[in-house]
C-alpha cells in the first residue's frame, strides 16, 4: 500500500515538474493525463482496488510514454464521483479517465464527461450506461447483456437445467443483472421458480435457501457480490443443498474464493469476462506473476479488463492521440488484442463482447475455464 | 446605517465575513469549476445543516430522519422533472411540500416520544424509505436510481455552474436569516428554555409541542429543498440520498459546526465537503484522516467551531455586554378583582396509582386573592394534588374546575392557559440565561405574532422587546429589579425562588401553585417573600402553596388543609389546623419518626 | 418442521451474537447513558483481529477468544479515554458524533491495515455439519450459540456476584447517589467500555467463520443493538439479550415468509409499532424517569 502511494505521489511529482518545464509539451506524441477515479473506500472497495490496480501495472507497462496520473477516492456516492471529476479538471480536461465501476456513479459522470470531451474508460457492468446514447463511454468488462446471456445459456444448454432459482442482490448490479437474467432465461425457454432479493448485509442465509430448497429447482443462479456470495455458497454447503451454482462475475474474484474452502466450492460455476489466475497463456501468467509482486494481492478479471482498456488508450495515445477527442475517436474505431480478448466498439462503447464460464473442482480455489463465448451477442 | 455597520462589528460576524471571503477568494480565481462545484455543495449541505438547526439546534430534538427528508426532496425533484417535464420554479416547491407534508404526517405519532424513542423511531422512518427506494424499482428505478435529471431552470432561466451556485447560495441567505430571526426572538429565547429544561418551559407555559412541531415541519421543508438542488445539481438520483451518512453528515455539520447558529451550519458544510477533498492525496487513507479531524474537532472544539470562536474573541476582547439599554418599565396584566366565583374548585377526585391511593375523595374551593396552604407528611399527596390540578396527572374520578371552566383531563398547556402557573420542588430555570430573559419568555402566550410574525420583524424583534419590558416591572416588584442582567444561575437560592414566582406571574395567571418556595431559604429571605405574596394576594392572585416549613405556611396561609394518605383529614384556618389531632396524628403518627413540631404552634 | 428448527438455529446463531453486541452496548449506556457508536466497529476490529490471529495459532477459533477480547477491551478502553471521557459534561450529542468519529477511524484503519477484501476466520470447534433426519446442524452455529451463552452466562456473575458488578448496577441505577456513596465512577465508565470492547469483539470472532466480515459492516451491528436496547427496555441488561434474540428471529421468519427486502422493512415498521405502542420497550424501562 505504502509503496504506490509512494510511487503516485513521485509520479505525480515528476509529471508535475515535466510540464512546468514545458517539456510535455514539446514531447506531446508521448505524453497523457489519465487519472484514476476509482470507490476506494465503502462496500465496492475490493472492486475499486482492483481497478486502479489494472490502471496503474498499465501505466508501469509503458514506461515510454509520460503519464500525469492521480488516484480519487469517489466512494460510493454519486456526488463523490461528481466532485472528483470536478476536481481532476482543474487542471485541464484529462486525455482519457479511469471512471469508477459503480454504475450510479458512471450515470452522473456521463453528462460532465460529454461537455468536458474526456473519454470514460471503465468496466462498470451496468447495463444502462451505454443506453443513453453517449459516445465518451468506454466500458471494457462485459456488460450484463454479454455475460448474464453467457450465465444463462451455460445453465440451460450445458449443465440442462430448466428450473432456476434466482437470488440476487437489491444492489445496482444485483439489479442489473437480474432484469438481463430474467429477459435470458426467458427466451431460452427455461423457468425461474423462485427469485429473492437480499440486501448485501443479510447474513442469515437459512430463510432463503430454505425457501428456495421448497420451490424445488434444479440449478441455483447467483447475482450477488463477492462476500454475501461466499455467505450464501458456505451456508448451501452446510444445509446440505446439492444444487449446481452458476454464480455471477463476483464469485470468480479471488478474494470470494478465499473466503470458502475448496469442498465448498465443488459444483460451483461462475461466469465473468476473464479469469487472469486461471492462467491459459505465458503472457498471463507473466501478467498474474507482475500483478501478485506489486499489489501482493490476487488479480481478478476487473482488474485485468481495467488494465487492457487503459493499455488501448496508451497505444492510442503512442499512435498520436493528444487530446480526448482523437483518443475518443480510436478507441471508436479501432480493434485492440488485449489479454483478455479483444476489444472493439459495438457503437455504442461496449468494448468486450466475449465472456468465458469458469467451474472449480472442489480440490483448490483456482476456477477452470470451462466454457468461452465469443461474440456472445452475435453468435447467441 | 450606523446601527448596521454596528451589528457587523458585534460578534464575530466581522472574523466570519472575513473568513467566508478570504475563502472564496482564494478558491474562485484558481480552479474555477472545481471551486464551483465544492461551493454549490457547501451550500446544498449549508441548507440542509440549516434546516436540522431547527429541530435539533433549536428544539433539541434528536431527529434521525432530516437524511429521509433530503431523500424525499430528491426523489420528488427528479421523478416531477422525469415524468412531468416540470422545471425548477416547480420541482423545488414540490419538494419542500413533500417533505412538509411527509413531516406532518409522522409527526403526530413520533414527535411525542423522548430522546432515544424518538431518535431510533426517526431512523426507522428513514430506513423504511430507503428500503423503499430500492424495492419500488419501477417507480424510483432502484438502487440504480434516475438519471438524466436535467439542472436547475427557473421562469426559462438555466441556473448552471455560476449562476446555480448563487442561487443555492441565495436560498442558503433566506434559510440562514430566517433561522437567525427566529433565534434572536421571543421565541428563539422560548426554543432555548424548551431545550434546556423541559420543566422550565412547562413552568413558563410555552407551548412546547406546537414548537418542537414546527421545527420539524421547517426542517423536513429545508431538507426537501436541499434534496432537490442537489438532484438538480448531480444530475441523478440513487438510494445513497437516503443512506445513514447523510444523517451523519448533517450531525457533523450542526454539532462541530455550532449548534444552532446559522454560521455553525456553514462552518460545518465546509468542514465535510472540503475536509474530505483536502485529503485526496491520502486516498484508501482520507477517511481515516477525517474520523480523526472530526474527533479531534469534538474534543477541542465542544462548543462547535463557532462557539470556540465565539469563546476566544471573548477571552481577546472581553465578553460582550449586553447592549440593550434596559428596556422601559411596562406592567403587564388585568385586574383580577372582578369576579367572585372561585378560582379553583376540585370536586371528590381521586387518583389511584397501580394501587396505591395518592388521592382518595378531595373536595376543595380557593377563592380569588387567598392564599391556601397545603400541608400533610411526605407521601400524603400534596404533589400528585398539584399535578392534577396544572393537568400533569388525570384524576380517575372527580372533576376539576378551573375558573367555572371543567378542567378534568385537558392537557397541562390548556390548563395553563386558562390561568393556572406554577414553580416545582426544585429549581427549574435555565441558568445560562438572564434573569430578565427567564421571565420574559414566560410572556410567550400572552403576546400576539406567532411564527410568521417573528420572520417577518427583520432585525430586533417588537415582541421581545415589550416581553422584557414587562418581565422587568415584574422583576421589580419583587425585588429583583437590581439583578435583571446577571445569568440565573449566578442568583443565591432565595433570589432564584423569586425568579420562579415571577416567571409564574409573567403568565398573568389568577392562580400560582408554589411547591416548596421556602426550601433552603434563609430566615429574611422567608419574611421577604412571605411580604410579596402578600401583597400579590391584594392583587386578586390566589396561591396554593406546598410546604414542609410550617412555621412560614401557616404564618402566611388564609386557610390551610392538612392531606393524610391522599385524604383531607383538616381544613380550616391555621390555627383550626394545628390544633386539629388528626393533623398531629398524621404528622407523629407511626412512620413519623422525624416529626418536629411546627414551630409557629409554640 | 425441519425448516423451522433449521431457521430457528440459524438465527440464533447469528442472534447470539447481536446479543453479545446488545449486551455491550447497554453496559456503557448504563455506565454513561450515552449511546456508542463505537460499538459496531468493535466487531469488526474484533473479527480482523481474530483473521490476523487464527494462521499465527494453529487452534481452534475458540482458543483465540481471550486473546481477541483483550485487545477489543484495549480498544474499548482506548475509546473511552479518547472519546468519551473528556466529553463528560458535555450535551450527549458530543458523545454521540465523538463515537461515530472514533468508529471512522477504527473501521478505516482495519482498512488500511487488511485491505478492502472480506475475511474469514477459522471455526471455533470444527467445521462441517452433522445430520439430524433432515436437518443439518452446524458445527460452527452450536458452538456460536454455546459460547455467547458462556459468554453471557459469565457476564451474569459478574454483574451480580461481584463488588465490580454490584457498583456497575448501582451506578447505572442512580448515578449521583452512586458518586455520593463514594463509587469510583469513572473507573466504572472505563471498566464498562473495555467490557463492551471485549463482548464485541467475541461478537466479531463468532460471527467471522460462518457470516464473514467486511470493514463496512460495523454500522449493522450497532443499528441491530440499537433496536435490540430499545426494545427490551432502555437500560435493561436482560432485555438487550432477549431483544438481541428477538430480532434474529423477526428477521428470519419475516424474511422466510414474505422475503428478506420486506424484511428489513418490516423490521423498521415492527420497531416503529412498538415505540408508538408501547413507548418504553417491550419489557419497560429500567429506571423511571425523574422530575
Amino acid at each position: 500500500m505504502h509503496t504506490f502511494l509512494f510511487r503516485t505521489i513521485l509520479a505525480a511529482m515528476l509529471a508535475l515538474a515535466a510540464s512546468a518545464g514545458g517539456i510535455a509539451a514539446a514531447r506531446a506524441e508521448s505524453a497523457a493525463t489519465i487519472p484514476v477515479l476509482a470507490p476506494l473506500t465503502g462496500f465496492l472497495a475490493l472492486e475499486g482496488a482492483s481497478q486502479r490496480n489494472g490502471a496503474l501495472l498499465a501505466f508501469h507497462h509503458h514506461p515510454s510514454i509520460v503519464i500525469r496520473s492521480e488516484t480519487v477516492d469517489t466512494g460510493t456516492s454519486p456526488e463523490g464521483a461528481v466532485n472528483a471529476f470536478a476536481r481532476i479538471l482543474r487542471t485541464g480536461p484529462p486525455t482519457a479517465l479511469v471512471a469508477p465501476m459503480l454504475g450510479t456513479q458512471m450515470l452522473a459522470l456521463l453528462p460532465a464527461a460529454a461537455e468536458a470531451g474526456v473519454p470514460l474508460v471503465t468496466v462498470s457492468g451496468t447495463a444502462e450506461i451505454t443506453e443513453r446514447g453517449n459516445p465518451w463511454v468506454f466500458r471494457f468488462f462485459p456488460g450484463d447483456a454479454v455475460v448474464k446471456t453467457a450465465q444463462a445459456r451455460y445453465t440451460v444448454e450445458e449443465l440442462g437445467r430448466r428450473r432456476v432459482a434466482l437470488v440476487h442482490q437489491t444492489t445496482a448490479y444485483g439489479q442489473s443483472g437480474r432484469r438481463h437474467l430474467l429477459a435470458a432465461f426467458a427466451g431460452l425457454g427455461a423457468e425461474v421458480v423462485f427469485e429473492e432479493a437480499l440486501a448485501p448485509a443479510v447474513r442469515d442465509m437459512a430463510p432463503v435457501l430454505t425457501k428456495l430448497r421448497a420451490a424445488r429447482p434444479d440449478v441455483l443462479v447467483l447475482q450477488l457480490h463477492a462476500e454475501p456470495t461466499a455467505r450464501l455458497i458456505r451456508q448451501a454447503a452446510a444445509l446440505g443443498l446439492g444444487l449446481p451454482i452458476v454464480a455471477g462475475s463476483a464469485m470468480h474474484q479471488p478474494a470470494t474464493a478465499a473466503l470458502l474452502e475448496p469442498a465448498e466450492l465443488s459444483g460451483v460455476c461462475a461466469e465473468s469476462g476473464a479469469s487472469p489466475i486461471s492462467g491459459g497463456s505465458p503472457a498471463m501468467d507473466r501478467w498474474v506473476a507482475d500483478y501478485r509482486a506489486r499489489f501482493r494481492t490476487e488479480p481478478d478479471a476487473f482488474a485485468l479488463a481495467q488494465y487492457d482498456g487503459v493499455s488501448m488508450v496508451l497505444r492510442a495515445v503512442r499512435a498520436g492521440a493528444a487530446s480526448g477527442a482523437e483518443v475518443r475517436r480510436r478507441l471508436a474505431s479501432e480493434v485492440y488484442e488485449g489479454l483478455a480478448m479483444a476489444y472493439r466498439s459495438d457503437g455504442r462503447g461496449n468494448m468486450a463482447h466475449d465472456a468465458v464460464i469458469l467451474c472449480y473442482d472442489g480440490r483448490d480455489r483456482t476456477p477452470r475455464v470451462v466454457r468461452r463465448y465469443v461474440d456472445v451477442l452475435k453468435n447467441g | 446605517m450606523t446601527r448596521l455597520v454596528f451589528w457587523f462589528a458585534d460578534g464575530i460576524r466581522l472574523p466570519l465575513i472575513f473568513a467566508a471571503g478570504a475563502l472564496i477568494a482564494f478558491m474562485l480565481p484558481l480552479e474555477a469549476p472545481y471551486a464551483i462545484r465544492l461551493l454549490t455543495q457547501v451550500a446544498i449541505y449549508a441548507l440542509l445543516g440549516i434546516g436540522y438547526q431547527f429541530i435539533f439546534g433549536l428544539a433539541g430534538a434528536f431527529s434521525l430522519a432530516q437524511g429521509a427528508f433530503f431523500g424525499i426532496g430528491a426523489y420528488v425533484a427528479a421523478l416531477a422533472t422525469l415524468q412531468w417535464d416540470w422545471t425548477g420554479s416547480l420541482t423545488l416547491p414540490a419538494a419542500i411540500l413533500a417533505a412538509v407534508l411527509f413531516a406532518a404526517v409522522v409527526a403526530a405519532p413520533v414527535l411525542r416520544l423522548s430522546t432515544h424513542y424518538f431518535a431510533l423511531a426517526t431512523l426507522g422512518i428513514a430506513q423504511v424509505l430507503l428500503v423503499l427506494a430500492i424495492g419500488c424499482v419501477d417507480l424510483t428505478g432502484g438502487s440504480n436510481g434516475l438519471a438524466g435529471i436535467r439542472t436547475l431552470m427557473v421562469a426559462g432561466i438555466e441556473l448552471d455552474g455560476w449562476t446555480g451556485m448563487a442561487t443555492v447560495w441565495a436560498l442558503v441567505g433566506l434559510a440562514g436569516l430566517a433561522l437567525y430571526q427566529v433565534r434572536g426572538s421571543l421565541l428563539g429565547l422560548a426554543f432555548d428554555v424548551v431545550r434546556t429544561d423541559p420543566y422550565a418551559a412547562i413552568a413558563a407555559g410555552i407551548p412546547a409541542a406546537r414548537l418542537r412541531f414546527w421545527a420539524f415541519l421547517a426542517s423536513a421543508g429545508l431538507a426537501g429543498l436541499a434534496g432537490a438542488l442537489q438532484v438538480h445539481s448531480i444530475g441523478v438520483v440513487s438510494p445513497e440520498v437516503l443512506d445513514f451518512d447523510i444523517m451523519v453528515r448533517c450531525l457533523v455539520i450542526c454539532v462541530v459546526g455550532g449548534i444552532a447558529r446559522t454560521s455553525g451550519a456553514i462552518a460545518g458544510a465546509f468542514l465535510v465537503v472540503l475536509a474530505p477533498e483536502l485529503f485526496h492525496a491520502l486516498e484508501g487513507y482520507r477517511l481515516l484522516a477525517f474520523g480523526a479531524l472530526l474527533l479531534a474537532a469534538i474534543l477541542f472544539f465542544p462548543e462547535g467551531i463557532i462557539g470556540t470562536m465565539e469563546a476566544l474573541r471573548a477571552r481577546w476582547f472581553g465578553r460582550r455586554r449586553f447592549t440593550q439599554k434596559l428596556p422601559t418599565l411596562r406592567a403587564p396584566g388585568r385586574s383580577l378583582l372582578a369576579t367572585t366565583r372561585p378560582v379553583l374548585n376540585l370536586e371528590r377526585v381521586s387518583k389511584n396509582f397501580g394501587g396505591v391511593v395518592a388521592l382518595e375523595n378531595v373536595t376543595l374551593k380557593v377563592p380569588r386573592g387567598e392564599i391556601f396552604g397545603l400541608i400533610g407528611p411526605n407521601g400524603s399527596g400534596k404533589s400528585t394534588l398539584v399535578n392534577v390540578v396544572t393537568g400533569l396527572v388525570v384524576p380517575d374520578e372527580g372533576r376539576v374546575i378551573v375558573s367555572g371552566e371543567d378542567m378534568t383531563g385537558r392537557a397541562p398547556a390548556k390548563v395553563a392557559a386558562r390561568g393556572v402557573a406554577r414553580t416545582f420542588q426544585t429549581v427549574h430555570l435555565h441558568p445560562a440565561l438572564s434573569v430578565l430573559d427567564n421571565v420574559a419568555v414566560a410572556r410567550i402566550g400572552d403576546l400576539p405574532g406567532g411564527l410568521f410574525g417573528t420572520l417577518l420583524a427583520i432585525g430586533s424583534e417588537r415582541r421581545l422587546r415589550r416581553a422584557r419590558s414587562e418581565a422587568v416591572a415584574i422583576l421589580d416588584a419583587l425585588g429583583l429589579g437590581g439583578e435583571v442582567l446577571r445569568t440565573a444561575g449566578s442568583l443565591p437560592p432565595g433570589a432564584q425562588r423569586r425568579l420562579e414566582l415571577a416567571r409564574a406571574l409573567a403568565r398573568n395567571p389568577e392562580m400560582v401553585l408554589l411547591d416548596e418556595p421556602a426550601a433552603g431559604l434563609s430566615e429574611p429571605e422567608q419574611t421577604y417573600l412571605a411580604e410579596r405574596l402578600r401583597v400579590l394576594k391584594t392583587r386578586g392572585l390566589a396561591m396554593i402553596i406546598v410546604d414542609h416549613n410550617l412555621g412560614f405556611l401557616l404564618r402566611l396561609a388564609d386557610r390551610v388543609a392538612c392531606l393524610d394518605q391522599g385524604r383531607v383529614v383538616a381544613i380550616g384556618t391555621p390555627d383550626q389546623v394545628r390544633r386539629d389531632p388528626a393533623v398531629i396524628a398524621a404528622y407523629i403518627g407511626p412512620g413519623n419518626p422525624a416529626y418536629r413540631p411546627p414551630e409557629g404552634a409554640r | 418442521m425441519t425448516d423451522l428448527l433449521q431457521l430457528i438455529l440459524s438465527a440464533l446463531s447469528l442472534g447470539s451474537t447481536y446479543a453479545l453486541v446488545a449486551l455491550g452496548f447497554v453496559l456503557v449506556l448504563n455506565a454513561t447513558n450515552a449511546v456508542n457508536f463505537a460499538q459496531g466497529e468493535m466487531v469488526v476490529a474484533g473479527g480482523f483481529l481474530a483473521v490476523a490471529l487464527s494462521p499465527l495459532i494453529d487452534l481452534p477459533g475458540v482458543a483465540l477468544l481471550p486473546l481477541v477480547m483483550l485487545g477489543t477491551a484495549a480498544l474499548g478502553l482506548l475509546l473511552s479515554l479518547a472519546a468519551y471521557l473528556p466529553l463528560r459534561t458535555r450535551p450527549p450529542t458530543a458523545v454521540f458524533i465523538s463515537t461515530i468519529a472514533f468508529g471512522i477511524i477504527v473501521q478505516n484503519a482495519v482498512l488500511a491495515l487488511s485491505g478492502p477484501e472480506p475475511a474469514t476466520a477459522s471455526a471455533l470447534v470444527a467445521a462441517g455439519s452433522t445430520r439430524l433426519g433432515e436437518m443439518a446442524i452446524g458445527w460452527q452455529s452450536l458452538s456460536m450459540i454455546a459460547t455467547a451463552a458462556v459468554l453471557v452466562a459469565l457476564m451474569h456473575l459478574l454483574l451480580e456476584r461481584t463488588q465490580l458488578g454490584r457498583r456497575l448496577r448501582a451506578s447505572a441505577q442512580d448515578p449521583e447517589i452512586a458518586r455520593a456513596s463514594g463509587i469510583p465512577v469513572v473507573r466504572l465508565i472505563v471498566v464498562a467500555f473495555a467490557l463492551a470492547g471485549a463482548l464485541a469483539g467475541a461478537a466479531g470472532l463468532l460471527v467471522a467463520n460462518q457470516f464473514f466480515l467486511s470493514p463496512a459492516d460495523g454500522a449493522n451491528y450497532m443499528l441491530k443493538a440499537y433496536i435490540a436496547v430499545v426494545i427490551g427496555g432502555w437500560g435493561r441488561v436482560w432485555g438487550a439479550v432477549l431483544g438481541a434474540l428477538l430480532i434474529a428471529l423477526f428477521e428470519s421468519f419475516v424474511a422466510s415468509l414474505a422475503g428478506h427486502l420486506a424484511a428489513d422493512a418490516l423490521l423498521y415498521v415492527a420497531l416503529l409499532a412498538v415505540l408508538l405502542l408501547r413507548p418504553t420497550g417491550i419489557l419497560g424501562e429500567a429506571v423511571g424517569r425523574r422530575a
